[in-house]
């Protein structure tokens, strides 16, 4: 793994989806790792339910935590309409992990309740955007491998566990399972390090054929 | 920052062009990126960026242009949705003037309330509502929450009280400051894991003992029943506060994960639905969502916080809480 390299990560999706522990927890493992990461937060006023991007830097000798448009290495979207909304970030054949998760604004559906229509924005209409910008589109159910998992609210650390799938991600799966294992209750540690491993998985599987990504085994 | 360097370089008596803001160079305004901080730079030298992100940009918009707006909302099972509800009821064929303040409530002005008059600073309304109400014939009102209550509306709730002004006020209690991130503030109940030592200070004795002639306690939830102590509110002649009182629901779920209470979510009962959508197009609560088969609405149970509000509002008693059969008919009005 290319421990030293520079690794800019756009994080987004929609408030309540654990999206600012999920890079707290990356944050953290940086720092166990020794690896400088700058990190800036946008969320909307709504606590729940606005959308919400963390800009993340990791390695490097940035100055600002702020990725310029098209230089991320990877967008990691826990919502699928927000990685559309924050795609003049990503980099040309930049890696994109995303939910199958559509949550539709209340604006949406009552637009489309108005207007007596059904025809809500669909998942396949969305990625067909998206690889429109990149071929290293991984699509994965994250609310699925969660419970799966064992518990839905393991959806964000499904998506910690996609990213280390990449060889290009500068964090050891070690690092980063003992980063989430510090950051969730200790009754909830096996179920959240199944979802990081199913989140591994899916991730390996949906992007092992045109990206460089980690082998391992899972337990 | 501009003009304390500016004040250095004086002291130091350096003889450099100091360019920022005041020039034009960069904006007062706007959330700051790098295209923007690129192109003030490059403005400032005279050059041109290096990068076109306008096309980066356009090319991007371009894209999704089919995505809808994530507007910023109420969370599920948030009490202000509920008190905007009744409001909105209440003043069905007056003519008002709403000042907003800041807090979560803020978010009145977006769909589908869209109910601001004006949105300043933490504590504007009620002095704004106060000169406003001397001058207009409309009902004016005003809304601030339990933090901004003790912040800064105190003043303008003396200055109402010994004018004897025609202004109501709603203090939407919520225990918290909800929109910084749920801190406890005077008013918060002691029983809330408050620090040992601290006194709670009740908004309600507080308005009695300023003065107010008209002071209505309200459960948030109860929105039928508000209308009508809304009404009441906004036809007192002098000023009336009405607290509406819930916990925020963010802050209620913690104390509910603390005590073990359950969140029981609810769900449409589809044979009742007759598809109003009354619960989608009136109360834009994120849990709804309606089936593209038959358009009956439907309930995310990940999102749904249980506070039965929607039931309430349901004109055909069709949404009830998991495992429990719909209420009756007895919820038409
Ligand atoms: C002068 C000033 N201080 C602090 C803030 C930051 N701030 C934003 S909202 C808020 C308080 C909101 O609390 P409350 O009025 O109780 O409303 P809630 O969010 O609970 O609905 C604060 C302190 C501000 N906007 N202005």
């Amino acid at each position: 793994m290319s421990q030293d390299s520079k690794f800019d990560l756009v994080i987004c999706g929609v408030g309540g989806q654990g999206i600012v522990l999920l890079s707290n927890i990356i944050g953290s493992a940086c720092a166990k790792a020794d690896l400088e990461a700058k990190t800036g937060e946008l969320h909307g006023l709504s606590q729940r339910s606005g959308t919400i991007y963390i800009h993340m830097r990791i390695g490097g000798d940035n100055l600002s935590p702020l990725i310029p448009y098209a230089e991320a290495d990877a967008i990691v979207s826990l919502e699928a309409m927000e990685a559309l909304r924050y795609i003049e970030y990503l980099k040309d054949d930049g890696v994109i992990i995303l939910n199958k998760r559509v949550i539709h604004p209340p604006i949406e559906v009552a637009q489309l309740s108005k207007e007596k229509r059904t025809d809500f924005i669909t998942f396949d209409e969305i990625k067909e955007k998206l690889n429109s910008v990149t071929p290293n589109v991984a699509p994965l159910s994250g609310l699925d491998l969660a419970k799966e998992a064992g518990n839905p609210l393991t959806e964000n650390v499904v998506f910690i566990g996609a990213l280390s799938a990449l060889k290009a991600f500068p964090l050891e799966v070690e690092v980063l399972k003992e980063s989430v294992a510090e950051s969730v209750p200790k009754k909830a540690l096996n179920v959240n390090l199944k979802a990081f491993d199913l989140g591994y998985k899916a991730a390996y599987d949906g992007l092992c054929q045109s990206v460089e990504c980690v082998e391992r085994e899972i337990g | 920052m501009e003009h304390n360097t500016k004040r250095i370089a004086k002291d130091f008596g350096l003889d450099v062009t100091i360019l920022g803001k005041d020039k034009g160079h960069f904006s007062e305004a706007m959330e700051y990126n790098v295209p923007i901080v690129v192109r003030g730079i490059a403005s400032a030298l005279g050059m041109e960026p290096k990068i076109d992100y306008d096309e980066i940009l356009k090319r991007a918009d371009e894209l999704k242009s089919m995505l809808p707006e994530r507007m910023p909302c109420f969370c599920a099972g948030c009490p202000h949705r509920a008190t905007f509800w009744a409001i909105k009821q209440a003043i069905r064929g007056r003519n008002v003037v709403f000042n907003n303040d800041i807090g979560c409530y803020s978010m009145a002005f977006f769909p589908p309330l869209n109910m601001t008059s004006s949105l300043l600073c933490m504590g504007s309304s009620l002095g704004l509502s106060a000169g406003m109400s001397q001058v207009l014939e409309d009902d004016v009102m005003c809304v601030v929450g339990d933090s901004t209550f003790f912040h800064a509306t105190l003043p303008g709730l003396v200055n109402s009280v010994y004018h004897n002004l025609n202004v109501t006020l709603f203090v939407l209690d919520n225990e918290v400051t909800a929109m910084t991130g749920q801190q406890f503030h005077p008013g918060t109940p002691e029983d809330r894991g408050m620090p040992e030592g601290k006194k709670r200070i009740k908004i309600e004795d507080v308005c009695r003992g300023i003065g107010v002639g008209h002071v209505a306690i309200m459960d948030s939830y109860d929105v039928k029943n508000n209308v009508d102590i809304i009404k009441k509110a906004l036809d007192f002649k002098g000023p009336s506060v009405l607290i509406s009182r819930r916990s925020c629901a963010l802050h209620g779920d913690r104390i509910k994960r603390r005590t073990g209470e359950p969140i029981i979510q609810n769900e449409v009962n589809k044979d009742i639905c007759k598809k109003p959508h009354t619960c989608i197009r009136d109360f834009y609560c994120p849990s709804f969502e309606f089936d593209t088969d038959d358009r009956a609405a439907r309930i995310l149970p990940e999102i749904c916080d249980g506070c039965g509000v929607c039931a309430k509002i349901c004109p055909f008693g069709s949404i009830h809480r998991k495992g429990e059969e719909a209420p009756a008919k007895e919820v038409k009005q």
